[in-house]
C-alpha cells in the first residue's frame, strides 16, 4: 500500500453527502505524516474542510496547514489569470489584452475554460520543483461529486478535439499525459453503504473506461455500521416476547432501533455487493461514527483508522 | 389568480387533514423547487410531493435534473427520457381524488438544448451550420454551466403547455443548485453585454462577424488572443456568435421570461436537509441565499431524524434489566451501547435542529421527518415518508 503514496495525483470523488471531503483530506494527513510533501486541493472553496478544522478559507496560494501538509483552493477566475500570464510571458500584455473587457466577455463566454484552467492548474503543481525534487510528492484533490467530476475531466479531451493547434491544445496533451499516466494519476472513489451512493460508484467507474477520464485507483468504503453481536436481535426479541408487559413497553423501542440498525447495515451490505468484486476485496472501510461531527478531532481519529489500514 | 377548488382530504387519507404547507402549495403554487446538498431525500421528498399532490387531485409532474437516475429509483420506474412517463397509481393501490395524475421526467441536458436551439434557428441551413460548429459541439455536450439553464428552459417549456396543475423540479446538489439560481440572469447578462451589441453591430455593418474579428492585422488584442488559443478557435467564435444571432433574440426572451418565473409567487422553494452539522451549514446557506435574492422559501425540510429512547430503557438500571433478560452479560452490554450510541446521535441532531430552527422559522417553517425502518423505493415508501410532511396528525 505504501505504492498508494507513490502516485503523483489522486482525485477523489463520489456522490454528494457520501463524506468525500473529509477522506481526500484523511488521505492527504496520513501521506504528510509518513513525510510525504503534500498539497490538498480543493474545487469548491465555499464549502471547504477548512471550516470543520477552524482554519481560514483557502485561496489559490498554497498554504502550509499542518507539517508536510499544505492547502489550496481551485479557483477558476485566479486561474485563468495565471494561465494567461504562464502563457503570455508579459504582464503588461497580460494586462492590455486580459483587463481589456470585451477579451474577458469572450473569455467568459468560451464555454468550459474556467474547468480547463482548474486542470491546468493542477498540472502545474504537479510539475512544480523545488530544486531537483518535485516540489509536493503527493497532491490529494478533493474533486467535484460524479456527474461534475465527468464533465470536468472530460474537457481535456474536448479542447484536444477542438483546437487544431496552439497552446490550448498543448495544454490539453499536457493534461491528459498526466490524467491517462497511471504512475501519475489515480481516480479514487468514495462510496457509502447505501444504493445510490453505491449506483453512482458504479457510475464513475465506468465513464472512466468508457471516457478515459483517468485510471481507477482505491474506492473507499465510509460509514459501515459495526455489526452487532449475531444473537442480539433474536434474542431481544425472543426475551421480550416472553417477558411482563411493563418490561416489553420499556424496551419496545430500544428493541426496534436494534433491529433498524441490524437491517440497515445488511441493507447497505446487500448494496456493496453489487460493486466489482474487485474493487470490493480491495476497498478500505471506514466506519460510521456514532455521533457525526466533523470537527478537527473527528478528521484526526479518520485519518488514524484510515492509517491502519494501509 | 388561483382557480384551485377548495382543497379537501384524499379518502385514502381520512382523519389526516393536510399539513399548512402542502395547504399552501395546493392552493398558491404552479412550480415548487426542491434543493439542498446530495444524500439528503432531495430527489424522494420530490417525488413524496408529486405524490400527495396528485392523490389530491392535481395533474402533477416531477422533473428532475439529476444526473443520476435516483428519481426514476424511488418511482420504481426502470427508466426516464427527456419526455414525461406517467406513474399508474391505480396499479399500485392509489386512489386519487378525480383528476389527479403523477408523471415523472428526467432531463436530457443535450436533447432540451439541441431542442432550443431548433426551436428558435430561423432556416434549417442555419441549424444545420451551428451543428457543425465544433463550439457548439462542445457545448451542448459537455457544459456545466449551461445545464442549469436548461433546467429552468425546460421547466418554462413544460410550464407553457399547461399540461400540469403543479411541477416539482428536483435540482441538482447545492453548489449547482446556486448556479440553477444564477443561470437565467447570468444568461441575459450575457446577451445584453455591450460586447455582444459591438458584435453584432459589426455584424450588422459588415455582413460578416468574423471579418472584424480576424482583421487580425490590424488587431493587436486579437492577435494576442491567436497566439493564446490558435487563430482558428476565433473564426469559430466569431462563426458561433454570427450563426446564434437568429437565436439570441429568442434567448433573451426566454430569460428573461425565466428569471420572471422565479420571483413569481406562482413558484416556491423547499429547502431539504438533514440532521448532520455540515447538512444544516448546507440548509442555512441555502436558506440565506433565497433571502437574498428575493425568492420565496415555503419550508426547510429535515430528514432522516431518529426518536430518543426512553430514559429507563438506557439508564443504569437497565443494564441489570437487560442482562436478566438476554440471560448474556457481553449481549446486556452490546444493547445497552447500542441504545447509547442512538441516544447521543438524537441529541446531535436535536442541536442542528435547533440551530436551525433558530435562524430560519422566522422567515420559513422548519419541519423534521422520521427516518423510516426501510428504504423508501417505491410509492408505498414515499407515501409513509410524505405523510410526515404534508399531512397534519391530530391525533
Amino acid at each position: 500500500m505504501e505504492r498508494l503514496f507513490d502516485t503523483r495525483v489522486r482525485i477523489v470523488t463520489g456522490k454528494g453527502g457520501v463524506g468525500k471531503s473529509l477522506v481526500a483530506l484523511s488521505l492527504a494527513i496520513v501521506a504528510a505524516r509518513r513525510g510525504k510533501r503534500v498539497l490538498f486541493l480543493e474545487t469548491n472553496p465555499p464549502e471547504s474542510v477548512t471550516r470543520f478544522l477552524g482554519k481560514p478559507k483557502l485561496d489559490g496560494e498554497p498554504r502550509l496547514v499542518y507539517e508536510n501538509l499544505w492547502m489550496a483552493g481551485l479557483i477558476p477566475s485566479e486561474a485563468i489569470r495565471e494561465y494567461a500570464l504562464m502563457t503570455l510571458k508579459f504582464k503588461a500584455l497580460y494586462n492590455a489584452v486580459f483587463e481589456n473587457r470585451i477579451v474577458r466577455y469572450f473569455l467568459r463566454a468560451v464555454p468550459s475554460l474556467s474547468e480547463f484552467v482548474l486542470l491546468g492548474k493542477l498540472w502545474f503543481h504537479e510539475g512544480e520543483r523545488s530544486g531537483d525534487a518535485p516540489k509536493y510528492d503527493l497532491i490529494v484533490v478533493d474533486a467535484p461529486a460524479t456527474g461534475h467530476l465527468i464533465s470536468w475531466l472530460r474537457v481535456p479531451h474536448v479542447f484536444d478535439e477542438m483546437m487544431p493547434t496552439g497552446p490550448l491544445k498543448k495544454s490539453a496533451r499536457d493534461m491528459l499525459d498526466m490524467l491517462l499516466d497511471p504512475k501519475r494519476t489515480k481516480l479514487d472513489i468514495v462510496t457509502v453503504p447505501e444504493e445510490m451512493p453505491v449506483n453512482e460508484a458504479i457510475e464513475i467507474a465506468h465513464a472512466a473506461m468508457q471516457h478515459r477520464l483517468a485510471t481507477r485507483g482505491l474506492t473507499f468504503i465510509n460509514r459501515i455500521l459495526p455489526p452487532l453481536p449475531d444473537a442480539l436481535v433474536a434474542t431481544l426479541h425472543a426475551g421480550l416476547a416472553g417477558a411482563d408487559g411493563a418490561t416489553q413497553k420499556r424496551f419496545a423501542a430500544l428493541e426496534r432501533t436494534v433491529a433498524t440498525r441490524e437491517h440497515w447495515r445488511q441493507l447497505g451490505e446487500e448494496y456493496l455487493q453489487r460493486l466489482p468484486a474487485a474493487d470490493l476485496k480491495r476497498a478500505i472501510r471506514l466506519a460510521k461514527r456514532a455521533v457525526p461531527i466533523a470537527d478537527e478531532a473527528a478528521v484526526m481519529a479518520l485519518a488514524a483508522e484510515l492509517e491502519a489500514q494501509l | 389568480m388561483s382557480t384551485t377548488p377548495a382543497f379537501t382530504v384524499p379518502p385514502l387519507v381520512a382523519g389526516k387533514p393536510p399539513s399548512d404547507l402542502f395547504k399552501r402549495i395546493l392552493r398558491d403554487k404552479r412550480v415548487v423547487v426542491a434543493c439542498g446538498s446530495g444524500g439528503v431525500g432531495k430527489t424522494t421528498t420530490s417525488a413524496a410531493l408529486g405524490l400527495f399532490a396528485a392523490l389530491a387531485g392535481k395533474r402533477v409532474l416531477v422533473l428532475t435534473i439529476d444526473p443520476a437516475r435516483r428519481l426514476a429509483n424511488a418511482l420504481g420506474l426502470e427508466e426516464f427520457g427527456n419526455s414525461a412517463r406517467a406513474v399508474s397509481l391505480a396499479e399500485l393501490g392509489f386512489e386519487p381524488q378525480p383528476g389527479g395524475s403523477l408523471s415523472a421526467m428526467m432531463l436530457d441536458m443535450k436533447q432540451t438544448f439541441d431542442d432550443m436551439v431548433a426551436d428558435y434557428a430561423a432556416h434549417p441551413g442555419d441549424l444545420e451550420r451551428i451543428r457543425q460548429n465544433r463550439l457548439y459541439r462542445s457545448m451542448s455536450q459537455a457544459l456545466a454551466g449551461i445545464q442549469e439553464y436548461m433546467a429552468v428552459a425546460k421547466l418554462y417549456t413544460v410550464l407553457q403547455t399547461n399540461a400540469y396543475d403543479l411541477i416539482v423540479l428536483d435540482t441538482p446538489p447545492t453548489s449547482h443548485a446556486l448556479d440553477f439560481l444564477d443561470a437565467p440572469r447570468r444568461f441575459v447578462d450575457f446577451l445584453d453585454h455591450d460586447a455582444l451589441q459591438w458584435l453584432l453591430k459589426s455584424t450588422a455593418t459588415a455582413g460578416k462577424l468574423s471579418f472584424r474579428l480576424l482583421d487580425v492585422g490590424s488587431s493587436y488584442m486579437m492577435k494576442t488572443i491567436g497566439r493564446l488559443s490558435g487563430v482558428d478557435i476565433l473564426r469559430e467564435i466569431g462563426e458561433f456568435v454570427s450563426s446564434f444571432y437568429p437565436l439570441f433574440l429568442g434567448f433573451k426572451d426566454r430569460s428573461d421570461k425565466i428569471a420572471q418565473l422565479l420571483v413569481s409567487r406562482d413558484l416556491g422553494f423547499v429547502v431539504v436537509s438533514a440532521p448532520t452539522q455540515p447538512q444544516i451549514d448546507e440548509a442555512l446557506f441555502f436558506h440565506r441565499k433565497l433571502l437574498h435574492e428575493g425568492l420565496r422559501a415555503l419550508s426547510v425540510l429535515v430528514n432522516r431524524l431518529h426518536r430518543a429512547l426512553p430514559e429507563d430503557a438506557v439508564d443504569a438500571s437497565a443494564t441489570t434489566a437487560l442482562q436478566t433478560l438476554l440471560g448474556d452479560p457481553a449481549l446486556a452490554a452490546a444493547a445497552m451501547q447500542a441504545g447509547a450510541d442512538h441516544n447521543a446521535l438524537v441529541t446531535a441532531e436535536q442541536v442542528e435542529l435547533r440551530r436551525l430552527k433558530g435562524e430560519v422559522e422566522v422567515h420559513a417553517p422548519v419541519c423534521g421527518v422520521y427516518e423510516l425502518d426501510e428504504d423508501v423505493h417505491s410509492l408505498q415508501g414515499l407515501f409513509a415518508m410524505g405523510e410526515q410532511i404534508f399531512l397534519r396528525d391530530d391525533r
